[in-house]
């Protein structure tokens, strides 16, 4: 929910099982530039809810299996946003209503602390975690998992295939199982991208792959092509990495119909 | 000095990991370059004078970089009120439409529009028709509904020409599914053939939402994102220079499917409306408008933990998963 008073600051209200993640979500739709989030793990017992009863469709034996999610809880920010457009226009606005969001989230008592960071290459936005709750209620200092410092062969071939190697990379030297998670299929199919790596940060790996996949056949002259990631923990699953398509500010409009007076320049008839 | 040596060989070696990628078409339309050329001239042009030329050419041409015969008539009232219409007839064996494919570039199509034999013939208003006016130029892809060149005539002139025609639009698609995906075997190809009369290789089509998605596998702490449309824009033509256009990818990730099955939410589905639509008007720079040609709606199936299926505008695919 977003409340708007006469000074143009927002505030920002959540209550659900990553409110961070869907305040940041909120953010995004509200800026340009693209914002990755990487969610923190929840390990305390009391930072997670069994949710079988609620989503399950059908009857769950007590032989089986429960579900098991975030717990979560409420979170209320003030943002401030362009006087004329009800926007946060650019890096600048985007990265202070993180910092709202994000200071107000590392004061509330939900599990783990993060911070924002710049990308050194492509401009985005980072929200990672810098501690969790962990299993005894300890609050201790944590390694965002896609900082993680990875290799790999630059090698021609498919994005998609590209992104399961990053993946599996950053699953091996952070030993957190990282999935993939919603991603824009088509785009990954058909981009043939060459990246490598030698021991670099997962995140910019990730946003050279981004880059080269977003701006793939793209009339980078008329369109600002970007996407993000949101990566979610389960308590049971681990991360699914989502990827998520940045809405173009800057697609051409169509030009209104224009009435030119015909030229007469004698090309059907001789003249006298 | 060895370490050097091998420091600046990896630092070289990530320099030339910038992409160099090219695709069928892009995730932010419009896409470009559209390599693939207008495939005909068929249709009622106007020009900057206000002449029409009402033209014909194989409407289903097979390949590129091929003459094809254009034919038909132009007519112009440009001597004034009172004088009558005059009506030329393309000369076959100098008409064309010769559409252009080069890798990495937007195609078009080389047209030439040799208009002779005047009718009537007569002068009106102290004006007489020329005896011929030829067109040289080209047609733009995208939209197709563009060209522009030069113009010379029986009478020594010569000049520069703008043409428009009204953009075609087909009434449909149909769609078909081709395989699973090898990469994602949850993931359905769907292969789109649009419904016209005339080859509307050259054009562009792209999704856009008709309406909020619902996806009910999807619940409040899943760690997947709830299934959307991604965006997309495709070259119609692009393969085989025809009125298809590939592919459409549908479908979950393999690993969301065992995951909503473990979490006991089957059956469940997913339902996206998609909107399909088609570039009109590029006059070389990239098209500015569009038009709705076709919706319907994606369907992504979990019915249980064996099957699992997908549908695109009614055509389904099933299998069992895994």
């Amino acid at each position: 929910m977003i409340a708007t008073s006469a000074l143009l600051a927002e505030t920002i209200t959540i209550d659900s099982p990553r409110p961070l993640a869907d305040a940041v979500e909120q953010i995004a739709k509200l800026s340009g530039p693209a914002i990755n989030y990487e969610d923190v793990r929840v390990l305390n017992g009391a930072d997670i809810q069994d949710v079988t009863d609620q989503i399950s469709r059908k009857q769950v034996g007590p032989n089986d299996k429960r579900s098991l999610g975030p717990r979560g809880g409420k979170l209320s920010a003030q943002i401030i946003v362009d006087p004329t457009t009800q926007t946060l226009p650019d890096v600048m606005s985007a990265q202070n209503a993180l910092n709202a969001v994000v200071n107000a989230y590392n004061t509330s008592g939900l599990p783990g602390k993060f911070k924002i960071a710049l990308g050194n290459m492509s401009g985005a936005l980072y929200v990672a975690p810098t501690a969790e709750r962990n299993s005894t209620g300890q609050t201790v200092s944590f390694t965002p998992v896609l900082s993680s410092r990875i290799t790999l062969q630059a090698v021609k071939q498919t994005a998609y295939v590209t992104l399961e190697a990053i993946l599996g990379e950053v699953s091996k030297v952070s030993r957190q199982k990282v999935a993939m998670g919603m991603i824009p299929f088509r785009a990954f199919a058909v981009a043939e991208v060459t990246i490598g790596a030698d021991n670099e940060p997962a995140n910019d790996v990730l946003a050279r792959l981004f880059d080269a996949v977003s701006k793939a056949g793209a009339d980078v002259n008329n369109v600002i092509p970007a996407m993000s990631y949101d990566m979610l923990y389960d308590p049971q699953w681990g991360y699914a990495f989502n990827i998520l398509v940045i809405p173009n500010p800057n697609i051409k409009q169509p030009l209104p119909a224009q009435q030119t007076p015909p030229v007469n320049d004698g090309r059907f008839n001789s003249k006298p | 000095m060895k370490r050097l040596c091998v420091f600046s060989f990896k630092l070289i070696a990530l320099v030339f990991t910038a992409a160099n990628v090219y695709a069928q078409g892009c995730t932010t339309p419009p896409c470009a370059p559209n390599t693939v050329p207008c495939a005909h001239c068929i249709g009622t042009w106007t020009d900057d004078a206000t002449a029409t030329w009402t033209l014909t050419s194989p409407a289903n041409p097979t390949t590129w970089n091929t003459f094809y015969t254009v034919t038909g008539t132009m007519r112009n009232q440009t001597r004034g009120p009172g004088c009558p219409v005059v009506t030329y007839q393309l000369q076959a064996s100098s008409s064309s439409i010769n559409p252009q494919e080069v890798a990495g570039q937007k195609g078009w199509s080389y047209i030439v529009w040799d208009a002779r034999n005047p009718s009537p013939s007569t002068s009106c208003n102290g004006q007489t028709p020329l005896a011929r006016i030829t067109y040289r130029g080209q047609v733009f892809n995208n939209g197709c509904d563009f060209s522009n060149g030069t113009w010379d005539n029986s009478g020594g002139g010569h000049g520069t020409f703008t043409a428009t025609k009204p953009s075609e639009v087909p009434t449909g698609e149909n769609t078909r599914a081709v395989a699973w995906w090898s990469l994602n075997p949850t993931v359905m190809i769907y292969e789109q053939t649009l419904f016209a009369t005339n080859d509307m290789a050259g054009r562009q089509v792209y999704e856009a939402s008709n309406g909020t998605p619902v996806d009910n596998c999807w619940f409040t702490t899943s760690s997947y994102r709830p299934a959307a449309l991604s965006g997309g824009g495709w070259y119609v033509g692009y393969y085989f220079f025809d009125d298809r256009w590939h592919y459409d990818y549908v479908g979950y990730d393999s690993g969301a499917v065992t995951y909503y099955r473990a979490n006991h939410r089957t059956p469940c589905t997913a339902t996206i409306p998609q909107a399909m639509r088609i570039y009109t008007n590029d006059r070389g720079n990239g098209p500015t408008g569009s038009l709705q040609y076709a919706t319907d709606t994606l369907i992504l199936n979990i019915p249980d933990s064996v099957n699992y299926g997908t549908s695109r505008a009614g055509v389904q695919a099933w299998r069992t998963y895994p």
